[in-house]
Parts: structure tokens; C-alpha cells; sequence
């Protein structure tokens, strides 16, 4: 009967154990994310941008927790989930998002896990907000209906990709004799061109040269073309913005010469005059 | 009446259209580089004349004589001023031993001036700027012989100069 009685009451004590570890593991167990407002970056073409969240469970999170990027969107369109990387204690090195990755092994004690995420965009990928949304390997029903535990938060991600042109010019300036179209003095520019921007357009236009006594060569003497030995183009007038190139995003690369030649006039008095080729770039 | 004013309404819209459009490609464009630009113009200067030879036709009594050829002078230079001078140097007999004739009996005019200016040293005679076609001059030149000077032929040389104020 006293055995009976102790083999009761040590049912009872287990039950009232199991039941207790159940109804603290559901009061108490959840994992807070800091920031609260998720991971926002920014960042231009070839610049690798990185940022810190914290994973913090509490004391009863005994469950491993992995993450992945459920969405991944820009401009309505989805972007390639492999280029989110992330790197903490659980991944060797940087590991993209686009599968599950373990966030908290669930042996954390209420000591939180930073996680670092890393995004670098190409030239191709479009500038704009890139937005999505880290998910938990165990949904909010799940969680709550299954284990009794608070659900996992989504952590949002905003990416702000920047447009960045790039133009550099080979030589970046240069001294070139007036003359004519019979015999033109020429000076040639190499062109080194990078944008994200999916379609554009370079134009180029001149100011009027001036020298120390207030003459001028206008403008309209300004003459370029994009050089092609084989086949010479026409010589375009830059006294308006003329348009030389178009073409979508690429990254930094030779894109062309320029041939410049200044006409002179018989009347041109000696001497230097001096102002600036400017380029810009328009979006298509 | 209705229908003109439509109409208008709707040219003013599609020129509002038009204008909006175009400032929004201005204001799209950004500049992304710029190159400084030394352009040269080079110091030129070009002298024609149309004759490299004069000659005085001395037949009659000593007296002032006119040549044959009218030397016609063009000056065209970038320079912002310029001046043309002319020399003459002795005119000397072909046998040696005859006395020179002095250059300062040698004289010009210049188009169809009758002021005959003497040859003796740089005789400023001409001046420029630019900005300014260049205008063909006609320079006449005269010799005065007198009773001492001998019979023969005499040469020498007359000298245009030019000089550049830049």
C-alpha cells in the first residue's frame, strides 16, 4: 500500500514537473531581435555595406532557431537571395541567406548571438529599396500550437542600393591647336565608364573659350566625334549638349575615345583660351 | 466659339506638356566629369608682295621719276598690333668706283597718296590690329636723280619689315 502510494505521488510529481517545464517554456520562451526595426543598409556599386543584429533568446529557448530570406524583392521584382550574406558564431564565414542559417543553437542562456549581414551590389544591380524579410525554420502556428512557445519575429531588411555614375577621363585635360577641317589638329580622350543605372545617355557640351583679354572662341568651334580610324564619323558641333553615347549598366570599362578639334578663324587673336568640356549622363 | 476656345485650351496644354518634358530631361542630366580645354591659337603673320623687282625707266632730264611697277603690300597677322617699316639701302653704279646714289633719293607713296615720303630709315608706313580683313596697300616709288649722278645702272634694295606687337 506505502508503495503503491509512493509510486502515485512519483507520477504525480513527474506529471506536475513535465507540466510545469510546459507552462514556463510557454509563458517565457521567446527571442527578441535588436534593432526592433530590422537590418538597413545602403550602399553603391562595388561597396560592401555591413550591419549588426542581435539575436537575444531567453533562459527557456532551448530550440536551435535558423533564419532565411523568405522575400527578397526590388522595384517588384525578386533579386537573388544568395547576395545577403551573413556571419556569426554558428556559420563558417559568410554565408548567404537564400537557405536556412542557424541563428541561436538554443545553448545561448539569454546571452544574445550577433549576427553581422553583409550586402555588396554589382554594377547590374539596379539602384532603389531592396526589401525583404527573414522567416524562422518554425512558423508562428507551429511554434504556438506545437510547442507552446512564443512565436519567432521576422526581421525585416531594407537595402537602399544608390545610383552611382562613374566617367573618368584619360587625360583630364589637354592643350590643342586651333585648325581646320582640311587638316585638323586632333587630341584624343579615352573614356572610362561605369553606371548602375539600367539605361542612360552621355552627353557632352563645351563652354566658350576665353583668353586673358576677354576673346573668345565659341563654343560652336568646338567639334568631337568618337574616333573609329577605319571609318570617320562627322564632327559634332558642341554648341549645344550633343548626345555621343547610350547603353545600359556595365560596370567600370573603356567605353570609347573622343577625338576633339577646335576650328580656328582667320581673325582668332594668338594666344590661349581656356574652358571646360563638361559630360553628363541622363537616364533613359 | 466653344470649339476655339477648346482648341487653344488644348494647343496651351500640349505646349505645357511639351515644356515639362523638356525641363525634366535638363533637370535629369548630372554632370559626371569635366576637361579642362587649352585651346591655342598660334601667332601667325604672312606678308605678300606682288613684286620682288623695281625699276626706274631714267631716259629723259634729271628729275623725279616714277616706277614702272606698283608694288602691292598685303599684311595679315593674328597679332593684336603690328606695324610694317620700310628701308631703302644706296643705290650703287654697276662699274665700280661711281658714287652711289643716296637712298634718301629713293621716296613712296602709298595707294594713291601724291605725299611721297622719303626712304632713309625704317619708315613706319603701315599699322594693324586684328579683327580687321586685311586690305592690299599699292606703294609707288619715285627716284629723284640730278645732273652729278652718272650715266648707268644703279641697284639696291628696298626692305619691308614687319614687326609684331603681341
Amino acid at each position: 500500500m506505502t508503495r503503491l502510494l509512493k509510486r502515485v505521488t512519483s507520477k504525480i510529481f513527474r506529471l506536475l514537473c513535465t507540466w510545469l517545464v510546459l507552462f514556463s517554456s510557454q509563458v517565457f520562451s521567446k527571442v527578441v531581435v535588436f534593432p526592433v526595426t530590422g537590418l538597413n543598409l545602403t550602399t553603391y556599386p562595388d561597396n560592401v555595406s555591413q550591419g549588426l543584429v542581435s539575436f537575444l533568446p531567453d533562459a527557456s529557448e532551448t530550440t536551435p532557431v535558423y533564419y532565411q530570406l523568405s522575400s527578397f524583392k526590388v522595384n517588384g521584382s525578386d533579386v537573388d537571395k544568395s547576395k545577403l550574406k551573413l556571419k556569426n558564431y554558428y556559420t563558417n564565414g559568410f554565408s548567404s541567406l537564400d537557405r536556412y542559417r542557424a541563428m541561436l543553437s538554443g545553448k545561448e542562456k539569454s546571452n544574445s548571438v550577433v549576427t553581422m549581414f553583409e550586402f555588396k551590389p554589382t554594377w547590374y544591380d539596379v539602384p532603389g529599396v531592396y526589401s525583404g524579410l527573414l522567416t524562422a525554420n518554425i512558423n508562428a502556428n507551429e511554434r504556438i500550437n506545437s510547442y507552446k512557445l512564443e512565436p519567432l519575429p521576422e526581421v525585416p531588411i531594407q537595402v537602399i542600393v544608390s545610383p552611382k555614375t562613374s566617367l573618368s577621363l584619360n587625360p583630364a585635360q589637354f592643350s590643342i591647336a586651333t585648325s581646320s577641317f582640311n587638316t585638323p589638329i586632333i587630341r584624343e580622350v579615352a573614356l572610362s565608364f561605369a553606371s548602375n543605372k539600367p539605361r542612360w545617355s552621355l552627353y557632352i557640351s563645351a563652354e566658350n573659350l576665353n583668353n586673358s583679354s576677354d576673346k573668345q572662341v565659341a563654343n560652336d568651334r568646338v567639334y568631337v566625334r568618337i574616333k573609329d580610324s577605319l571609318n570617320p564619323k562627322p564632327w559634332v558641333s558642341l554648341a549645344r549638349p550633343a548626345e555621343i553615347l547610350s547603353g545600359q549598366a556595365t560596370p567600370p570599362s573603356d567605353i570609347a575615345t573622343l577625338e576633339f578639334m577646335v576650328n580656328s578663324k582667320r581673325l582668332d587673336k594668338a594666344g590661349n583660351y581656356l574652358g571646360r568640356i563638361k559630360f553628363f549622363v541622363a537616364n533613359k | 466659339m466653344n470649339i476655339k476656345k477648346i482648341k487653344t485650351l488644348l494647343v496651351l496644354l500640349f505646349i505645357s506638356i511639351i515644356s515639362n518634358t523638356h525641363s525634366a530631361i535638363d533637370t535629369d542630366m548630372q554632370e559626371v566629369a569635366s576637361l579642362n580645354v587649352n585651346a591655342v591659337v598660334a601667332p601667325y603673320t604672312t606678308v605678300s608682295v606682288s613684286t620682288n623687282e623695281l625699276s626706274f625707266s631714267v631716259l629723259g632730264t634729271p628729275g623725279a621719276y616714277i616706277s614702272t611697277d606698283v608694288v602691292t603690300l598685303t599684311v595679315d597677322s593674328n597679332q593684336s598690333t603690328w606695324s610694317a617699316f620700310a628701308q631703302a639701302s644706296n643705290l650703287v653704279h654697276n662699274d665700280f668706283g661711281v658714287a652711289d646714289l643716296p637712298a634718301e633719293r629713293l621716296s613712296f607713296a602709298i595707294n594713291d597718296s601724291k605725299q611721297f615720303l622719303p626712304l632713309k630709315n625704317n619708315v613706319l608706313f603701315l599699322q594693324g590690329v586684328i579683327d580687321q580683313e586685311p586690305e592690299p596697300v599699292k606703294l609707288s616709288f619715285r627716284l629723284t636723280t640730278t645732273w652729278q649722278d652718272t650715266p648707268g645702272i644703279y641697284k639696291g634694295k628696298v626692305t619691308i619689315a614687319f614687326l609684331n606687337n603681341p
